[in-house]
């Protein structure tokens, strides 16, 4: 349910040092940079590689797949490893296959499609809404945004750490903790911009 | 001090102090709505139980505005709870959703318990180490993928997947803290305690409030304290104001006040002896004593003020008028203690003991006041009460006019056939607002995600029964799912069955299987906690699920009166009674104040109809016995009426309805209407109908009582309550009816001269007239024999009931004659036996001259007529009022007397010729009588010509009399026959005709008699034969005393 808010925090694009917090002007404006980047993209493809992790789980459950945007309305999760399990946006309606189950849609207001929505809002280039605390850090090419909501819901994430590419503004990492301890990572890879999709990829699978 | 030389009055006031002490030092005050409304009303009952079974004695629930969005109530909520955690008077803060999540293993193991069977064996077979070790091995692929953190979360949570999967999505943001005490709170004092101390921590401006049992115990009874304090307070002051407004002065307000304390205290009393509480309706009782109790006390305080202070009579009429309104009022009051609502009930009682208390300082303790130091009021009331009686008077007739066409307009109103547009019975007008505690619960309800559930309390001897019967309820609502309704109520017989096939070593095998697949008590502790206690109650530990019974405790459980289960029907909040009734044969209990309206609304109405005409009753008995008149308790009726159609069409004009609370002012405002005619229709019959002298003693009074019971009404409006606010205002609107049309519309329709001469009567001026006769000779030939006699002997009755100082002359007269048959029923009789004879004119006027003889029956005396008719000189025919005596003359007529009939003048010359002319038909003379000596002589010219000459002796017109005795007093008897006899030298014949049972009457010629000059003078003469035709008329009086018809005071002294 909060997990979109999670990607709201994808604006905040920073320039810094390792381990070294920017000031606060700095970050803003880098987060301006970061969404006018955004605004550019036709497109975007990449590859994603999703870990759980919990405290007393015995061992991390990883999950893999590929993202596809194309704007200003479409995008797809779709994952590849459990094969079958997607997740898509196209205009106002949320299609979904969870855990091998049965296609679901519903309308883009549904509690299940708030994540989604929010990252394409993301990638359109919107900055988010919600109210969050924000530290950001360098670290060597990279930057850490660490964002945690001012109030944190029963299941919304207590707190999202985000690692942006320092030059090319792209997010590399995007880790979600939940309320009772257990972690979301995302690790993007094989990152396209403005290149023409495969045809079809945003037909219902 | 006047009253401490009165032992009596000193002991009584200490009475009352010592009682209403009392009872001001232990009463209690209820502070909740639910206890006023009928108890044995369905819903009464499930909303008390449910409220009991859902809320905690120690917790108060922090809820914030439902108003603000999700980030600023999790916001608030968390600054909340950080600020209360600190606090030394609190124990703990939580979540709903937390206190469930610490022991939702437990309460899944009590709902699992109680499940179907086969979904028990479902799980039983689930946690058996292989099952387990094999949905522990599928967890990762459910945690893989498209998963969400709320499918983790309830892994976490049940990595078993025991639990149902839901369709739920959605999470919500914690909905509001549970505060609970670090110690536990044992009284008022400890609640009010803790309350201002969570009350000071909370952050929010006020966006966060408090509710619970200890908020409204510590915060609502405080709040009606303060009320009830600023109410009457400020009734008291402007009360003062408009009593020296009309009378300058307020050291008799003083104690008016003092004593009205009193009466305060003995309704006080009463309800510590009675009930030992107040509750949020009765505590109103304080200014409706203050409003109507001080009329007593500025009535008195107005005669005293008075020139009339030293009239004895006056202060009779009042006093009595004072206690019979205090009892119709009272008896009002008291009729409520007969309904079903112990609000109504309670306030009954207190208001109705109040109001006599306040009638007897008044009469009594206020009296011994103003005798020792009596008081002066200002002339200036006096002018303003006789402008005001003039003008009325002025305008009787437009007055009366528009007052039956006030009551014509009812047809227009038609209050019986659409109440709706007088009476909206929704409680939530009742309900406080304004008040933190009330605003927080309200909240709290916004804040319920079932909130449009309809919630039901069923009741069984056990949970099985209670399931059978759910399923009938739960089938009045098509669309309903039963089956997830259903699984809330526990059963017996399963749990008893499921438990004998658990394995109670389950916990033991499933931590060994949890450890060897490498899960920690993350993810492991739910499900175990559900084991261990389904493991407990296999064992049959008691305490296996006591760590949910909080919870439990608002879906199912068992008290002293059985079984209960609680069941929702969703989207049934609107319409919780299901179309077609409830399902028969069992009870139901819903918690549904929309439910609660319509048994309100239907109990009320019925009530509404007996106590209505049980109080109408009693207020009719009651005003027949304090005006001992049907006229005038006819007259306190029509006001009722007036009283009533004027304040139906103010509320219409204000756009005014009642309440369930305001229904009470009914009685109220009757007992008001009945005390203020009472008042108004006494003092016009002790004064005879002097408007002026009335207005000298009431008007004042009555205005002022008027205005203060408006004030003592409009003053609880302060508290912002709209049931007060409401309440207040009919108070006021039918007090203004009350007042308007007692003081202004009835004098109307009170006859002025009631106890003059009947002559002087409007229904004698309009009727005896020409007309008059002419309407009863119309009368018989349209309606016939029976009709006549029907309508004629009705039309005797009405007058006598209407007429009662007419009926009290005659019955005066009645008892000089038989004090035996001097009785109300005989005088009732005599006036319908002259009604009919009036209609004989009409019998007589459709039938042939001759047949006048067919309605004579027996002759007596006739002798005596031959002898003077022989004599050649005339005769004097002497006779009294006494039956038809109009008729002798035709009869005799028609037996070949030549008739010559005496008359007085009638009230109109038309008449007087048309009565002449009616006699002139069979031939009978008129000659009428005036004091001149011309009509004399003509009487005496018609003698010398052998003329029979008939004569009333009983009723003198001039002063030419002799004192007779009758058997029991003495009357006048005129000396006229006597002396026109002695100057016609002829003989006087004393004639009676009386009416026999038959219907035929009797003529009786009594004696002969010759007068002769006596050498003892003129005066001597004419008193011994006058004397003498005295006794020959007086037997035939006592003989037929019902047709003996003298309408004013005969007796002399």
């Amino acid at each position: 349910m909060k997990l979109p808010a999670i990607l709201l925090i994808l604006p905040t694009l920073l320039h810094g040092t390792f381990a070294q917090e920017l000031p606060a002007r700095e970050a803003d404006e880098l987060e301006k940079r970061f969404f006018r980047a955004q605004q550019g993209h036709q497109t975007l493809t990449a590859a994603f590689t999703q870990t759980v992790t919990a405290a007393g789980l015995p061992t991390p459950v990883i999950s893999e797949g590929f993202l596809y945007y194309r704007a200003p309305d479409s995008l797809l999760v779709k994952y590849t490893s459990p094969a079958g399990d997607f997740l898509q946006l196209k205009g106002d309606r949320f299609t979904a296959r969870r855990s091998g189950g049965e296609i679901v849609t519903r309308p883009v207001e549904h509690p299940s499609a708030r994540a989604l929505a929010a990252l394409r809002d993301v990638l359109r280039g919107h900055p988010p809404a919600d109210e969050m605390t924000r530290r950001v850090t360098r670290e060597g090419a990279f930057f850490r945004v660490t964002l945690t909501p001012s109030f944190a819901g029963p299941a919304a994430p207590g707190m999202i750490e985000n690692l942006i590419h320092a030059k090319s503004l792209q997010l590399r990492s995007l880790g979600v903790s939940l309320p009772r301890g257990a972690v979301m990572t995302f690790d993007f890879r094989e990152i396209r911009t403005n290149r023409s999709l495969p045809a079809g990829v945003f037909s219902t699978p | 001090m006047a009253l401490l030389r009165s032992l009596p009055a000193t002991l009584f006031l200490a009475a009352l102090l010592a009682a209403g002490t009392w009872a001001a030092l232990t009463v209690r005050f209820d502070t909740e709505l639910l206890p006023v409304l009928p108890p044995e009303l369905p819903s009464v009952r499930g909303i008390g139980e449910y409220a009991r079974l859902a809320e905690g004695e120690n917790e108060i629930y922090a809820v914030p505005d439902p108003a603000l969005s999700d980030p600023e109530r999790v916001r608030i909520l968390a600054e909340t709870r950080q600020a209360l955690s600190g606090l030394d008077s609190v124990g703990s803060v939580s979540t709903p959703a937390e206190e469930f999540a610490a022991n939702a293993g437990v309460f899944a193991a009590w709902m699992l318990a109680h499940a179907d069977p086969q979904a028990f064996a479902t799980v039983r077979e689930a946690v058996s180490p292989a099952q387990a070790r094999e949905r522990l091995a599928s967890l990762p692929s459910l945690l893989a993928g498209a998963t969400d953190p709320l499918t983790i979360a309830r892994r976490q949570i049940d990595p078993l997947g025991l639990l149902p999967e839901t369709n739920d999505d959605e999470t919500t943001a914690p909905e509001f803290l549970i505060v609970r005490p670090s110690e536990e709170l044992s009284g008022s004092a400890d609640d009010a305690v803790f309350v201002e101390s969570v009350r000071a921590a909370l952050p929010g401006d006020g966006k966060i409030l408090l509710a619970g049992r200890p908020v409204f115990n510590a915060d609502i009874s405080r709040q009606m304290r303060r009320d009830l304090l600023l109410t009457v307070g400020f009734a008291a002051m402007l009360l003062a104001g408009a009593f020296w407004a009309f009378y300058r002065t307020l050291r008799p307000l003083g104690w008016i006040m003092f004593l009205q304390l009193f009466a305060l205290l003995a309704g006080l009393a009463a309800a510590g002896v009675f009930f030992g509480s107040l509750n949020v309706i009765s505590i109103g009782f304080a200014s409706i004593l203050l409003g109507v109790g001080m009329d007593y006390s500025i009535l008195v305080y107005h005669h005293f003020a008075s020139p009339q202070r030293g009239d004895r009579g006056t202060w009779r009429t009042l006093r009595r008028a004072i206690w019979f309104s205090a009892g119709v009022t009272a008896s009002a009051f008291y009729f409520l203690a007969l309904t079903s609502f112990p609000a109504l009930q309670q306030l009954g009682i207190l208001v109705g003991t109040g109001l006599l208390a306040s009638a007897l300082l008044a009469t009594w303790q206020l009296r011994l006041v103003l005798e020792a130091r009596p008081p002066a009021a200002p002339l200036e009331i006096f002018r303003a009460s006789r402008g005001a009686a003039a003008f009325v008077r002025r305008h009787r007739g437009l007055l009366a006019g528009a007052a039956v066409l006030l009551l014509l307009s009812l047809a227009w109103l038609r209050p019986w056939t659409e109440p709706s547009a007088f009476y909206q019975p929704s409680l939530e007008r009742l309900r406080p607002v304004g008040t933190a505690a009330y605003t927080a619960q309200q909240w709290l309800q916004d804040l319920d995600p079932a909130a449009n559930d309809a919630v039901y309390v069923l009741r069984g001897a056990d949970h099985d029964e209670i399931r059978a019967r759910a399923h009938g309820l739960l089938g009045k609502f098509p669309g309903t799912d039963e089956e997830s309704a259903l699984a809330r109520i526990p059963s017996e017989s399963r749990r008893q069955a499921n438990l004998r096939t658990w394995d109670a070593g389950s916990t033991a095998a499933l931590e060994n299987v949890f450890a060897e697949a490498g899960f920690g008590p993350e993810w492991t502790q739910s499900t175990l906690q559900f084991t261990a206690a389904l493991d407990a109650a296999a064992l049959g530990n008691a305490d296996a699920f006591a760590s949910v019974a909080p919870l439990i405790r608002t879906v199912a459980g068992r008290d002293a009166r059985g079984a209960y289960a609680v069941v929702r029907v969703p989207g049934a909040a609107e319409q919780p009674v299901p179309e077609g009734g409830w399902p028969a044969g069992f009870a139901i209990f819903p918690v549904s104040w929309v439910a609660l309206n319509g048994e309100v609304a239907a109990l009320a109405q019925r009530e509404f109809v007996h106590l209505g005409l049980a109080m109408l009753g009693a207020i009719i008995v009651l005003c027949m016995l304090a005006q001992r008149s049907p006229r005038l308790a006819t007259l306190n009726l029509l006001a009722l009426a007036l009283a009533g159609a004027l304040f139906l069409w103010l509320l219409r004009l204000t756009g005014t309805t009642f309440s369930p609370l305001s229904l009470i002012s009914l009685p109220l405002l009757v007992g008001l209407v009945v005390d203020y005619s009472l008042h108004v229709l006494m003092a016009l019959q002790h004064r005879d109908g002097d408007l002026t002298a009335t207005y000298d003693q009431l008007a004042a009074p009555i205005v002022l009582t008027g205005l203060s019971a408006c004030i003592g009404f409009g003053a609880p409006a302060l508290t912002g309550q709209p049931a007060l606010t409401n309440f207040g205002m009919v108070m006021d609107l039918g007090i203004a009816s009350a007042v308007f049309t007692c003081l202004v519309l009835l004098p109307a329709f009170f006859p002025r001269g009631t106890r003059g001469d009947y002559r002087q009567r409007g229904f004698y001026r309009f009727f005896y007239r020409r007309r008059g006769f002419e309407w009863i000779l119309l009368g018989w030939q349209l309606l016939g024999r029976r009709g006549a006699w029907l309508i004629s002997r009705s039309l005797g009755l009405f007058y006598a009931l209407t007429h009662p100082s007419t009926v009290h002359a005659v019955r005066d007269n009645m008892s000089m004659l038989d004090t035996g048959k001097a009785d109300f029923r005989s005088a009732c009789r005599l006036f319908m036996n002259q009604a009919e004879n009036f209609s004989t004119y009409g019998r007589l006027s459709v039938r042939p001259v001759s047949d006048v003889i067919d309605m004579l029956g027996f002759r007596q005396g006739f002798e005596y007529l031959q002898r003077a008719r022989d004599g050649g000189k005339g005769c004097l025919l002497v006779t009294g009022h006494l039956g038809f005596f109009e008729l002798g003359g035709l009869v005799m007529a028609q037996l070949g007397f030549p008739m010559t009939a005496l008359t007085l003048p009638e009230p109109s010359t038309a008449l007087t010729q048309w009565r002449a002319d009616f006699r002139a038909r069979w031939g009978v003379k008129t000659i009428v009588v005036g004091n001149d000596s011309f009509s004399v002589l003509e009487i005496v010219r018609s003698l010398h010509a052998g003329a029979f000459v008939a004569s009333l002796a009983d009723r003198p017109y001039d002063g030419n009399t002799v004192p007779v005795d009758l058997p029991h007093g003495r009357i006048s008897f005129s000396t006229g026959p006597v002396l026109l006899a002695l100057l016609a030298g002829c003989p006087i014949v004393p004639v009676g005709i009386t009416r026999q049972p038959d219907g035929l009457y009797h003529i009786e010629a009594r004696s002969y008699i010759m007068p002769r000059w006596q050498p003892e003078g003129k005066a001597a003469t004419l008193r011994c034969y006058t004397e003498e035709v005295a006794a020959a008329l007086v037997p035939l009086f006592v003989a037929y005393p019902e047709q003996w018809y003298h309408f004013a005071p005969l007796r002399l002294p």
